[in-house]
């Protein structure tokens, strides 16, 4: 519900249809919205009524925390410091969280990993994968 | 002239067979790496096929369409990752099955389905070309909307026990295709004022994070495990088996296939929509359908006989009309052009030869998918070895660069990984992720559907008319009306049989 009233206001500072007999570019998402928002209303009202269920699994635990943070970090410098060192140092950070502290096969098997995934799509596929600052 | 001894000559070439061979390879290969596909290989091959004959070069781009198809279903069931957005649905029961510990099996399902599937449509391409081409032309806009109605009625068993919440998730994939410009008016929306939000968010990516990150995540809570599967068990005489169990379920394969050759003969609708309307349709047949979802080989084999009858139905039109069925008959009707060949009537007639060589070719071409298949099943297969630590870093390496390297665009990665992480949450609130990605890959066919009806209703006068009498508009609202009634009495007598 908070989710379609904040995409609800996205939609009134469109300008609306260019020429008169255009359909207003907002009307379809707009539609969408408040089927989400009704929807939304709903299945809240039935979780009010129904009997609370307990879970002893939390939604994000500190694993999950943390390999999301290396991930978003690993996708913002992933162009502009290159492909190599934060690929290698994103599956080093991933291996860290996970509690695998065998450094020396952890950094041998990220490089070869990374390696063999570079020499397969440059040379193989031959799409280009960014090289950036620090390669 | 039609001259058989031509046909036959050229297909007896062992230089034909061996490229044949390699493109094959080539598609499986392509369409198991997720982010890429067979739209991509034809696209890389194409340059290669400049210095062949052009049956040859038929022959090849037809070869990756085939094996790319295929080699979708090989990380959707081990991975749970679709490596194309058609073998989305081959997720839903074969990944349920490798996890079971019956990993061959399900890969051989797949194998086999595809192979059946490749047959149809070749069988489809060489007898129903006629015919078939003048049932899509009458499909217009309309039709392109209420087919997308149609598949949407797929929710209702995807979200087995809260349409509510299968309905919200639809939502958001649907929300979410809205991002970027209006596909009439070209006017955009939610783009919050940056330019690479102006082309949208790009499907692929996005099916990448919304399946394979959330995997990523379960795995790292069952760290410490070794794998992320249950080690498949060595059964005798695996590959016979599957074929027996495969034959006891052939009316599966019969809807995927029939299914798969009308979609994929309607303009722009494709195997995408064709897998999910095949797979509702075999759950709605099948005797056991609160069975589908848990790991059964009719949910493995619908979607995977029909993606591959797609390609023989989506170069109906591209031979006959001009017209492609899917992206990658786009991009093969661009070959097609490129050696000199103008579809239509006369390539019928003039260049018959290599229109017969290519069609029968692919026969040949698919029968080697089979072989091909067999051996990369043994190989894929000891993916289930790897630790699941290893498995981890591999899906999300290969989920950023997969999707980097569709469009060399940062935000196709930022859109992967916020995908991702709307798909945990959705995982975790029960919600489900198959709701939203088929809402992500109808939306704006959909839309535009929606949005070019009302048009040419307005341009003749008389909008209601334009999207309900139109024949072919009334045989899907039909059937629409069918499968949502048929969902709805199922879950009522669900519910009394429960009370009683």
């Amino acid at each position: 519900m908070g989710l379609s009233a904040v995409l609800y206001a996205q939609t009134t500072g469109s300008a609306g249809p260019v020429f008169v007999d255009d359909i207003d570019p907002m009307q379809y998402p707009r539609a969408l919205i408040l089927l989400l928002g009704a929807m939304g209303a709903l299945l809240a009202g039935k979780g009010f009524l129904a009997r609370a269920e307990r879970t002893d699994m939390p939604l994000f635990t500190r694993h999950t925390l943390g390999v999301m943070a290396v991930l978003i970090l690993y996708a913002a410098f992933f162009i502009t410091l290159g492909f190599f060192i934060t690929s290698v140092l994103a599956c080093l950070g991933i291996a860290l969280i996970m509690g695998y502290r065998r450094l020396p096969l952890l950094a041998g098997a990220s490089v070869l990993s990374v390696v063999l995934i570079w020499l397969m799509y440059v040379y193989i596929l031959r799409i280009p994968l960014p090289s950036g600052s620090l390669f | 002239m039609l001259d058989f001894g031509v046909i036959l000559s050229n297909l007896s070439d062992p230089l034909t067979l061996l490229l044949m061979m390699g493109s094959a390879s080539f598609g499986i290969i392509m369409g198991a790496i997720p982010g890429l596909s067979g739209t991509l290989g034809i696209a890389l091959l194409l340059p290669f096929t400049f210095s062949v004959e052009p049956h040859q070069a038929l022959l090849m781009l037809g070869s990756v369409y085939c094996g790319s198809e295929y080699g979708g279903s090989i990380p959707a069931i081990l991975i749970n990752t679709p490596g194309t957005a058609a073998a989305l649905c081959t997720t839903f029961d074969g990944h349920p099955m490798a996890l079971r510990g019956e990993a061959q099996k399900a890969l051989l399902t797949a194998l086999i389905a595809s192979i059946f599937g490749g047959l149809f449509g070749v069988a489809a391409l060489l007898f129903l070309s006629g015919p078939l081409a003048d049932v899509s032309m009458s499909f217009g806009a309309a039709e392109q909307f209420w087919l997308c109605v149609f598949a949407l009625t797929i929710i209702a068993s995807l979200s087995s026990g809260n349409i509510l919440k299968g309905l919200l998730g639809a939502l958001l994939g649907l929300l979410l295709s809205c991002v970027g410009m209006d596909p009439v008016t070209g006017m955009p929306r939610f783009t919050f004022n940056t330019m690479e939000l102006m082309g949208g968010i790009n499907v692929v990516p996005a099916l990448i994070g919304l399946f394979a990150i959330p995997l990523a995540l379960m795995l790292l809570r069952a760290a410490g495990a070794t794998s992320a599967m249950a080690p498949y068990v060595k059964m005798p005489n695996v590959v016979w088996n599957t074929l027996r169990d495969f034959c006891k379920r052939i009316w599966v394969a019969g809807v995927g296939g029939v299914v798969g050759v009308i979609v994929g003969i309607m303009p722009g609708a494709g195997g995408n929509i064709a897998t999910f309307v095949a797979y509702n349709e075999a759950k709605r047949f099948s005797k056991h359908p609160e069975k589908f979802g848990t790991g059964i080989m009719e949910g493995i084999m619908a979607p995977e006989v029909c993606n591959n009858a797609v390609v023989g139905g989506a170069q109906i039109p591209m031979l006959t009309l001009g017209i492609p069925g899917s992206a990658p008959a786009a991009v093969m009707l661009g070959a097609l052009m490129t050696h000199g060949l103008k579809p239509g009537f006369n390539l019928f007639t003039e260049q018959a030869n290599i229109v017969y060589t290519y069609s029968i070719g692919l026969i040949l071409s698919n029968i080697m998918i089979l072989f091909l298949g067999l051996f990369f099943v043994r190989v894929f297969v000891q993916a289930l070895k790897i630790p699941a630590h290893y498995l981890l870093v591999s899906i999300m390496t290969m989920g950023v660069v997969g999707a980097y390297s569709i469009n060399s665009s940062a935000m196709d990665v930022l859109s992967m990984l916020g995908c991702g992480i709307i798909g945990y949450i959705l995982i975790k609130g029960k919600f489900g992720v198959a709701p939203m990605a088929l809402g992500l890959i109808l939306g704006s066919t959909l839309e535009e559907g929606f949005k070019l009806s009302l048009h040419l209703g307005q341009a003749e006068g008389d909008v209601v008319g334009y999207f309900f009498s139109r024949p072919a508009s009334l045989v899907l609202i039909g059937l629409t009306l069918l499968s949502t009634g048929y969902s709805v009495w199922k879950e009522i007598s669900a519910r009394k049989s429960a009370k009683e």
